[in-house]
């Protein structure tokens, strides 16, 4: 046996128990205890082990680490940190400012779709970042070779690490022989191969070598596409969230006009107007003082309205009456050298100018100190003074060796018709004799309290306005119109993959449209099916989009205007209520109010005619199919040749015709020698198509017929005119469409069918009647084909986005997987030496 | 498996040589990779040397490391893992540019106002990246001129690896760390002068002047050890939590308006000058544009100052930092070794 030297200086130094066990209050540890023992010369037991990632421990685990986090913290500033707890704060770190991003972002000044969006692609991104090493590593691995690459083990010092991180320190120690044999078994490692737990832990290292290389490689392009996959999945139930959100938040604002109207109150003209009346108050009204409070109340105005400030502004602070008193004559007698000089010396023009002492004595002499007058008073005055600079000349003549002046040329020197250039004019109007009194400061704080008021009115209506019907992708209108249009293809049942296939062709769409429109109009469930759908489309609109909402709207916005107007007019602010209600304020035309009045009127109607010319055109389809109230093509006295003609351009045009098509282009090249004699009814083949027995059949040359001035009004009331068919009449009755739908043809039949046809002026259908183009093209809506090849593109879009990324990513993912079963791919030792011992 | 480290058979010779040494006759031996470096050697940080360092390890993390990790090589180590961890940002970078940049195929992202989100999500990620990296040096410069100390200061690092075969001859390669990167084993014995003729203490001398503990210390090395570990720890620590808040400023900048300019005439053709001055000159006005807009905000109250704030707090995190490094509290007193050590208390050397 060989000599313990610990032993030896033990029994040497006379050391036992005994010795530290006499002193009090002596720490737990004791090194002769130790010593004696035995057991402080053995390294200590190590107590390392694997973490529970279950999800029971993970509250227990969290906890742990925040205590481990707030530790670090404290030891990483105290200069203590070891390099564990400095890679935690790196963690703290990236939390910290991850918190901080998400607070900036929801601070941020943004519409509310962009910041979720912002927020959903941020936390998408984050959220692909850590699924993918879940879902392409993870996952595989634990089911092709049992492996956890995602395992954390906590280290003799209580220190969390994740097991794979360092692939040549793998600590092994930490699984059980039963857990290894597990792994090896599950990867068919053969159950009598010699130190067959080294050969597995060798598998292993590979694994998650190759594992960990495989997710850095893959993260970078599997993130971003996963991402965007998120994002475009979750933005369409993001934008009814926020579209329903809105539009309630919207209404409620309105509701709550008083209280909207306050929290929208921005008080800086009120302001400005203080600290300018604090300034000028009592000092005479030049034109400096008018032109300063003119900006002040125009900036940031419209422009119109500001001009009409401006005019007033203007009139109110008009200058009168001007004093007379001796500050002016140094400026009289200044003006009137400067005009001289222009023609003669200026030393001659000094001597000859009325002295200020000369000006002061006229002023006195006269009676005129210390007096206010009217311009128009002061042609004595100006007699007088350009009397003494004659006076002056002639002085000056007499002396001798003077050149000779002309009295008479000096006088037309210093006297012009223009105010402005007459220097003596110029000068007696040099002070104002109004000032910036009491009651003007009145006058001009009451017209900003009123424009500071009205500007708070005009934010909230302008951002109902906006939010409600504004081109904008987040008004609720927009967000109604794309839902309805996005399910209309689906109602009417047509074929995606040829929808998709004409999204190049407008006439090929037109084809696929009519086909289908002739399919659905000519059987009746189908019919009473598609109409019934997109009548509740429709309607959902009005659900949306209340007709009581827009009637609120318009009278706060009435009520706005003639309150401001009446305010304004008692500060006789007369050119600025011109302009905001009009020169006739009953009907308010060309008026600011009108513009807002009808930008949300026409912005409704241009969607809502939208789908009411489907509904329209569907319903006349139906009408022509069943010959009921078609009068056109089931009157007797129409030839089969012509009703054949309106029939066709009846079905065209519902399909395709612009605003602009009815006003120029609305002309129909047919036969001029029609059949007169057959006079047979319309008949249709079994699909429902027209059968014709004389369009297309023969070969003729064709023109529009001039003289048939009812072939127009024919078509246009058998598109848009009489009752609609009976069984959409009972479809649309009990969802209020009827009404809004027939008033919806009258108008088209009146002001479309009304308007002048210049090529052939005589062809209108009823009485001419007046309209605006914009009035027309809100009409005519959208044509059905352009409404269809821009739904095709859309989808087609998606769906090729979709199938790009969305095949990128699932070729990323096969790839990522697949390559997992070439993984842990290890040579079986051949052992020649049979006496090797095994351990398994 | 124990592989004999020396072939007696090829005479090859495994430690890593340098490139200028005389090269002997044996073609073998010609064939043998040759290192910049045959053993570990300190470099000056500077620009060059970063730029160096950034490249190398940029190529083999894009190259050498995947091929070596995707083996299941015995070599790929934690280093490697580390130097592959740049790949996903500037891959992903590019993938968001491509996935939201598609827009003249596909409009599906016009109507939700995507694709300028995506593509700010995109320059957001880069300007994370690279918000983070710059930040570093807001606190390590000013330590660096305040206490002399460099937290960056890089060596190269000569790697003996196990060979991959039997006949494996290229078993030597280099990596690139940091003096400091370890506060628990910095590797010290980079910083002493050998065989130069310096006084082998000058690095610590420099430092032990400029923490003001005078010159001429006997050992300044061990005197000054302790409190440059405690400068690391408190500017790691420091710059750790700052430079995450850093990188939030460079994607706030990132999510700002003006950079619909930029993406409006960006693009991939740089083989078109016309083009690429054009996105270069507009990359610049935008950049300023929207650190601008960054900073002013929009509104009031915290939405206009939310900009103002995030920089305050990037700010305020990295001047706190340096101050607190800068506060060292164990500056030894001078006192001699006798005084250190209390003979009446027992202790234990572990």
């Amino acid at each position: 046996m060989r000599t313990n030297l610990i032993q030896n200086y033990i029994v040497n130094n006379n050391l036992s128990m005994g010795s530290s066990q006499k002193q009090e209050n002596t720490p737990s540890f004791s090194v002769q205890d130790k010593l004696y023992n035995r057991t402080f010369i053995k390294p200590l037991p190590p107590t390392a082990k694997l973490v529970n990632g279950s999800i029971l421990n993970a509250p227990a685990e969290l906890v742990k680490d925040w205590v481990y986090e707030a530790k670090s913290f404290k030891n990483g500033f105290a200069g203590k940190a070891n390099d564990h707890e400095l890679g935690k704060l790196n963690d703290v770190g990236m939390k910290l400012g991850g918190l901080a991003i998400a607070c900036y972002l929801a601070a941020r000044k943004a519409t509310p779709l962009t910041k979720v969006m912002e927020f959903v692609g941020l936390g998408s991104f984050l959220g692909a970042m850590s699924l993918w090493p879940k879902l392409a590593i993870q996952l595989p691995a634990k089911l092709i070779h049992n492996i956890n690459t995602r395992q954390a083990y906590e280290d003799s010092n209580g220190r969390k690490k994740p097991f794979p991180l360092d692939t040549q320190f793998l600590p092994f120690d930490l699984f059980s022989d039963k857990k290894i044999d597990k792994i090896g078994d599950w990867q068919r490692v053969p159950k009598d191969l010699p130190n067959r737990r080294d050969f597995i832990q060798e598998k292993m290292r590979k694994e998650y070598v190759q594992n960990n290389t495989l997710w850095m490689m893959t993260a970078g392009f599997a993130t971003p596409v996963m991402s965007a996959l998120i994002c475009n999945v979750s933005t369409p139930y993001i934008e009814k969230f926020l579209a329903n959100r809105d539009n309630k938040l919207n209404e409620k604002m309105l509701e709550a006009f008083p209280k909207s109207v306050e929290a929208a109150k921005d008080n800086s003209l009120l302001d400005r107007v203080n600290t300018f009346i604090q300034f000028n108050k009592d000092k005479p009204l030049n034109d400096n003082v008018r032109k300063e409070l003119s900006s002040i109340f125009t900036q940031g105005i419209n422009p119109v309205l500001a001009d009409g400030i401006e005019l007033d502004i203007e009139n109110l602070l008009e200058n009168k009456k001007f004093i007379i008193d001796n500050s002016i004559t140094e400026y009289i007698n200044k003006n009137i050298t400067l005009t001289l000089t222009n023609s003669i010396d200026e030393d001659i023009a000094k001597q000859i100018v009325p002295t200020t002492d000369q000006i002061s004595a006229i002023f006195e002499k006269g009676g005129y100190l210390n007096k206010a007058y009217e311009p128009q008073e002061h042609t004595k005055l100006i007699y007088e003074l350009r009397s003494a600079l004659i006076d002056n000349v002639n002085s000056f003549n007499k002396i001798e060796g003077n050149p000779k002046l002309n009295p008479d040329f000096i006088e037309d020197l210093v006297s012009n018709v223009d105010l402005q250039a007459d220097p003596i004019k110029k000068g007696l109007k040099k002070v104002p004799a109004r000032t910036f009194d009491v009651e003007l400061q009145k006058t001009v704080k009451s017209i900003a309290e009123t424009l500071t008021d009205f500007n708070a009115k005009q934010a909230v209506l302008h951002r109902y306005a906006y939010k409600k019907v504004a081109h904008a992708a987040d008004s609720t209108l927009a967000f109604e119109y794309n839902k309805i249009t996005g399910q209309i293809a689906k109602i009417l049942k047509i074929d995606p993959k040829e929808f998709e296939n004409m999204r190049y062709d407008r006439e090929l769409m037109n084809k696929l449209i009519r086909s289908t429109f002739i399919r659905i109009a000519s059987d009746k469930q189908e019919y009473t099916s598609v109409m019934t759908q997109l009548a509740d489309l429709v309607s959902g609109l009005d659900t949306n989009i209340k007709d009581s909402d827009i009637s609120s709207f318009n009278k706060h916005l009435s009520n706005s205007f003639s309150d401001t107007a009446t305010e304004l007019n008692s500060s006789g602010m007369k050119h600025t209520v011109d302009r905001l209600l009009g020169l006739n304020p009953q009907s308010g035309r060309g008026s600011y109010r009108k513009v807002m009045e009808d930008f949300v009127a026409d912005r409704l109607h241009g969607v809502k005619y939208a789908m009411y010319r489907l509904i329209s055109s569907l319903d006349m389809f139906r009408r022509i199919e069943t010959l009921e109230n078609a009068s056109v093509l089931t009157n007797p006295e129409i030839p089969r040749e012509v009703k054949e003609a309106h029939l066709e351009m009846s079905m065209r045009e519902a399909l395709q015709a612009h605003s602009s098509d009815y006003a120029i282009k609305f002309y129909d090249p047919r036969n001029p020698h029609f059949n007169t004699q057959d006079k047979s009814p319309i008949e249709f083949n079994a699909d429902g198509t027209p059968n014709y027995k004389y369009l297309g059949k023969e070969k003729l040359k064709k023109v529009d017929v001039p003289q048939d001035y009812k072939y127009f009004q024919n078509t246009m009331d058998l598109m848009h005119g009489g009752s609609m068919h009976s069984e959409t009449e009972a479809i649309l009755k009990p969802k209020n469409l009827l009404e809004k739908l027939n008033d919806y043809r009258k108008n088209i039949v009146e002001i479309i069918g009304g308007e002048k046809y210049f090529i052939k002026p005589e062809h209108i259908a009823t009485i001419e009647k007046e309209s605006t183009s914009e009035q027309r093209f809100l009409l005519s809506g959208i044509s059905l084909d352009e409404l269809f090849t821009k739904l095709s593109n859309q989808k087609y879009n998606t769906k090729s986005w979709l199938k790009t990324f969305g095949g990128f990513g699932a070729g990323l993912l096969a790839v990522t997987v697949l390559a997992q079963f070439f993984f842990g791919k290890t040579k079986i030792p051949e052992y020649k030496d049979n006496k090797v011992q095994k351990n398994a | 498996m124990i592989l004999p480290i020396n072939s007696a058979n090829n005479r090859i010779n495994f430690s890593a040589e340098k490139k200028s040494e005389p090269q002997t006759t044996n073609p073998l031996e010609d064939s043998v990779k040759k290192l910049p470096y045959s053993h570990d050697t300190l470099l000056k940080n500077n620009f060059w040397t970063r730029t160096r360092i950034g490249f190398d390890k940029f190529t083999n993390a894009m190259t050498l490391y995947p091929a070596k990790g995707l083996k299941g090589s015995r070599n790929s180590n934690f280093y490697e893992f580390l130097t592959m961890g740049s790949v996903p940002y500037l891959v992903g970078s590019l993938m968001l540019m491509s996935v939201f940049n598609t827009n003249s195929k596909f409009n599906v992202f016009g109507r939700s106002k995507a694709a300028p989100l995506g593509r700010k999500m995109a320059l957001g990620v880069l300007f994370y990246g690279l918000a983070k990296q710059i930040s570093k040096s807001f606190i390590s410069t000013p330590v660096k001129a305040l206490t002399g100390v460099d937290m960056n200061v890089p060596y190269a690092k000569v790697v003996y690896e196990h060979p991959e075969y039997v006949d494996d001859s290229d078993i030597t390669s280099v990596e690139y760390h940091k003096v400091y990167e370890s506060v628990d084993f910095p590797y010290w014995q980079m910083l002493y002068n050998e065989n130069n003729g310096k006084p082998r203490n000058e690095y610590f001398d420099k430092i032990a002047q400029k923490l003001g503990m005078g010159t001429n210390l006997n050992d300044s090395d061990q005197e000054v050890k302790p409190l440059i570990k405690e400068v690391i720890t408190k500017a790691r620590a420091a710059t750790n939590i700052s430079s995450y808040l850093w990188a939030a400023v460079g994607l706030g900048v990132a999510f700002q308006e003006p950079w619909d300019d930029f993406f409006k005439v960006m693009t991939w053709k740089f083989w078109d000058k016309q083009k690429i001055v054009k996105a270069a000159t507009t990359f610049k006005d935008s950049l300023f544009d929207s650190a601008k807009a960054f900073y002013h905000g929009e509104g009031k109250g915290f939405t206009k100052h939310a900009g103002k704030f995030l920089l305050g707090a990037a700010a305020a995190s990295t001047i706190l930092g340096i101050i607190n490094v800068m506060n060292i509290s164990g500056k030894p007193a001078k006192m001699s070794a006798g005084d250190v050590i209390d003979k009446k208390e027992k202790y234990v050397v572990n």
